[in-house]
């Protein structure tokens, strides 16, 4: 960790910020400051007021009180433009890349370079884009569509976008949920070169191995207040964990089950558009996970078993969904195999993307109800509402929502909550074959482990559940056995309980010792 | 997290906010406006005649209209063919009704019952055709109900040899649509019976659910297992039998099918659903609200229609006051975000 001057004085400090929404207080007199060169971690679970305090400094949401100072002068973020002007740049999680313009006229996006009376000198504007990413140790073809990049080639578009503005501060909320290992380590990289330029950083991340690696310093919320901050060579993981939660959370994961041994699924040579030739078969009770890298087929795998895209090749087996009938004939699935059909045969996908492919804009209820319509009515077709809030009701309850009720709208609610109106809906239709993408995405800790309970609870049930991820940790920590996809193949299984991550991690780089 | 339980998520709304006011600003316009052009002509605007025979009976058949375009707003599409198809349906029917010209035989009407039949299979054709065409073949709703309106309307006109079709009299059409229950119009009850009937299919059934969760988010409504395609496909089959049927009710009431007269309900029955979703229910599409547009519309026309006020700039006003209607939720939304 380089040694910071404890004399430099801030580039940016926020000195009591607040900021309400109707009668809550999400931030309550925050203070942070960031000085030159440094890289502050901003840790909080969801709904500690992260997001409000990011939002702020980007000008999106105005504090209701508080100051923010930039370089000893006060400053007012009227407006997202202003902030940018004043050379506040922030990455959002969902990157703002705009399709069909190329890497060069994103990372100009806005600006009025490099033009003549309004034209565009082209060659001026690639050469600076690519001086740009030259001077972040990044070669990318700036006449590319910025669309088709690798998702670390658009973070390092939108670093050199913050750049081309002369940012002085840099906000990277979870930079790397996206990545693979590498990339990740790619981005780490860039990020050692902007300190060295005098950058400050606030970074948000819910990966607190990295945010040990890469950060000097963190500043942790929890109900919107400042919980603690200090230096990052201070404190250890579990202690992060402890000041984020407000308790010590001592086991994340569950303990392991034993899984059965009826086969619930059997796949065979199954092959789709970026995955071929891929079998396996999962019994009751067992958590299988699925690693690989981004682009690896792994979510490939269970969007084939659960109908969402069309399998092209190889059979797949399932015995009866009613739990009567386990020992019945395997059903074979033909090939145009939907999200309906699955979901009546017991196969329940849980989608990786909870904001565009898990919830509608509407009440939690509505939300929740979404997957068992026809149980609440008279004759499958008139709703009868009171059933249909008492079924919302339990589940709300049974997955521990925190809101003010089910009738409240859902995109109101924190990331980790949201997360769990999802599963409740897919909860309610009693999978014997549950599949979950990235189930823990931009959750955070506190959640992360309730989510792992449910999902083991699910599995001594005698649900056989397949979980895709991106995190190792998570898939040693809660599957029996776990798959690895590299390039559409699987290349291999491995026992959760004897691997290492750095074996798994081989794996995914399709190496093999 | 035991200990962050009680804390409440999101935002509590407080003290008088725009969500609040919402629900009774469009009854509170509605007697505004009876009460403001009451007060100036109460001897012509205030009268049972005016409010029942000239704002409420005249537009029935658009309430019609407006209701099924709802559902089809509700999916996330909007239907423009809805003009043209009434043309065709109105004019199929009344074709085999009348008795005067083209091919109806004068001294042999043709049963009622078959007229109604066949315009509602008309409707349901019309309708799942676009249904198709959107849903399952990928059209963009704008570009394949904007030519489907002029395929309808012109098969409409060629069925009638442009001529519109008159003398509807026997068999009771006309004696039904133009008749009166208890001092109040038919036409008002059959359109409040379609009415009740939309509302209930979007609010109390499951496909009503299924077709907000498609509107909503139509990838959230796939992976909850909702065959979305057919969803979608329903809402504009609906949508076509109830244009079909405000055609056949307007073609009743004035005797006439004519090609011309449907025309104006495609950007109408649009325009109050958008006055609905502003009044009412956070911005989507809904039955009531719906209603209370066309009725809101309507009679504010008819009240600048007693004033001096020139005929175009009428209709400046009547339109000015739909932009007014919906500026205030479009802003609410740009500050919540905020």
């Amino acid at each position: 960790m380089p040694a910071l001057l404890p004399a430099s004085p801030p580039v940016v400090a926020v000195a009591g910020l607040t900021k309400r929404y109707g009668g809550v207080t999400v931030l309550d007199h925050v203070d942070l400051s960031v000085r030159w060169g440094e890289v502050r971690a901003l840790l909080g679970e969801n709904g500690a007021g992260k997001s409000t305090l990011i939002k702020i400094l980007s000008g999106v949401v105005r504090a209701d009180d508080g100051t923010v100072t930039l370089n000893d002068e006060r400053v007012d973020l009227h407006s997202a433009h202003a902030a940018q002007e004043l050379g506040i740049a922030t990455l959002h999680q969902e990157l703002a890349i705009v399709p069909g313009l190329s890497v060069a006229e994103n990372i100009f996006l806005g600006q009025r370079k490099a033009q003549t009376f309004g034209v565009v000198r082209w060659r001026t504007l690639r050469r600076e884009a690519e001086r740009l990413l030259d001077s972040l140790g990044q070669h990318l073809n700036v006449r590319q569509d910025a669309d088709q990049l690798s998702p670390v080639g658009k973070t390092m578009t939108s670093i050199a976008r913050a750049l081309s503005r002369d940012a002085k501060v840099l906000i990277l909320d979870e930079p790397t949920a996206a990545l693979t290992d590498q990339e990740t380590a790619q981005l780490f990289a860039v990020m050692r070169r902007l300190k060295e330029r005098g950058v400050a950083i606030i970074y948000v991340s819910h990966r607190l191995e990295e945010v040990v690696q890469v950060c000097d310093t963190y500043t942790v919320l929890r109900n919107g207040q400042k919980v603690g901050e200090g230096d990052i060579g201070d404190v250890t993981i579990p202690e992060l964990i402890t000041t984020m939660a407000g308790r010590p959370v001592d086991t994340i994961f569950p303990s392991r089950g034993g899984a059965g041994t009826g086969v619930l699924l059997r796949a065979e040579g199954l092959g789709g558009k970026r995955c071929h030739n891929v079998s396996f078969e999962l019994h009751e009770g067992e958590v299988i996970g699925i690693a690989g890298l981004a682009g690896s087929g792994r979510s490939e795998v269970v969007r084939l078993l659960a109908g969402a895209q069309h399998r092209r090749t190889g059979s797949l087996e399932v015995r009866d969904a009613a739990p009567s009938n386990v020992a019945a004939a395997p059903l074979r699935l033909t090939r145009r195999h939907t999200i309906g059909r699955a979901q009546r045969l017991g196969i329940t996908l849980v989608p990786q993307e909870r904001r565009a492919d898990g919830l509608v804009p509407d009440s939690i209820e509505r939300n929740i109800n979404l997957t068992t319509l026809g149980r609440h009515t008279l004759g499958r077709v008139v709703m009868v509402p009171r059933r249909a809030r008492r079924h919302a009701e339990q589940r709300h309850t049974e997955l521990a929502v925190r809101s003010r009720g089910i009738a409240q709208p859902v995109l109101r609610l924190s990331g980790g909550n949201q997360q769990k109106v999802v599963l409740a809906k897919f909860w309610a239709l009693s999978p014997r074959i549950l599949l979950l993408d990235e189930p823990t995405r931009g959750v955070d800790v506190g959640t992360k482990s309730e989510i792992y309970h449910l999902v083991r609870q699910r599995a001594s049930e005698g649900t056989g559940v397949v979980v895709v991820s991106s995190e190792l940790p998570e898939l040693l920590g809660l599957c029996d056995r776990i798959l690895v996809m590299h390039e559409g193949r699987m290349v291999g299984a491995f026992d959760a309980a004897t691997t290492t991550e750095d074996e798994l991690l081989h794996a995914c780089y399709g190496r093999t010792r | 997290m035991t200990d962050t339980a009680t804390v409440p998520q999101g935002q509590a709304p407080r003290g008088i906010t725009f969500d609040r006011v919402r629900p009774f600003l469009g009854p509170g316009a509605l007697v505004a406006m009876v009460v403001f052009f009451g007060s100036i002509y109460p001897d012509t605007f205030l009268t049972k005649t005016n409010l029942v025979e000239n704002i409420l009976q005249q537009v029935t058949a658009l309430a019609i209209v407006a209701a099924v375009q709802t559902v089809v707003m509700v999916v996330g599409e909007f239907d423009l063919s809805v003009g043209g198809l009434a043309a065709l349906a109105a004019g199929f029917a009344a074709t085999i009704l009348n008795t005067a010209t083209i091919d109806g035989d004068p001294k042999q009407p043709g049963s009622l019952l078959l007229a109604v039949f066949l315009c509602v299979v008309v409707g349901l054709v019309g309708g799942a055709l676009c249904g198709t065409l959107v849903s399952y073949l990928g059209v963009l709703a704008f570009i394949a109900t904007l030519a489907m309106n002029e395929v309808f309307k012109n098969f409409a006109r060629f069925r009638v040899q442009g001529k519109p079709v008159y003398g509807l009299v026997q068999n009771n059409f006309v004696a039904v649509a133009q008749g009166k229950t208890w001092a109040v119009p038919n036409t008002i009850y059959i359109s409040a019976a379609i009415a009740l009937i939309v509302w209930f299919l979007l609010d109390r059934t499951t496909l009503g659910r299924k077709m907000y969760a498609v509107g909503g988010n139509p990838d959230a409504a796939r992976y909850s297992g909702i065959n979305v395609k057919f969803v979608k496909w329903a809402a504009f089959a609906i949508c076509g039998v109830g244009a079909a049927l405000g055609g056949l009710m307007q073609a009743a009431y004035n005797a006439t099918a004519n090609t011309t007269a449907p025309e104006p309900w495609m950007l109408k029955s649009i325009a109050a659903v958008f006055l609905g979703m502003a009044l009412m229910r956070n911005g989507r599409p809904n039955l009531p609200g719906t209603i209370l547009g066309v009725v809101l519309f309507r009679t504010l026309e008819n009240g600048l229609n007693k004033t001096d006020i020139n005929n175009y700039i009428q209709d400046v006003i009547n339109w000015g006051a739909v932009i007014v209607a919906v500026l205030p939720p479009a802003i609410a939304r740009i500050r919540e975000n905020r």
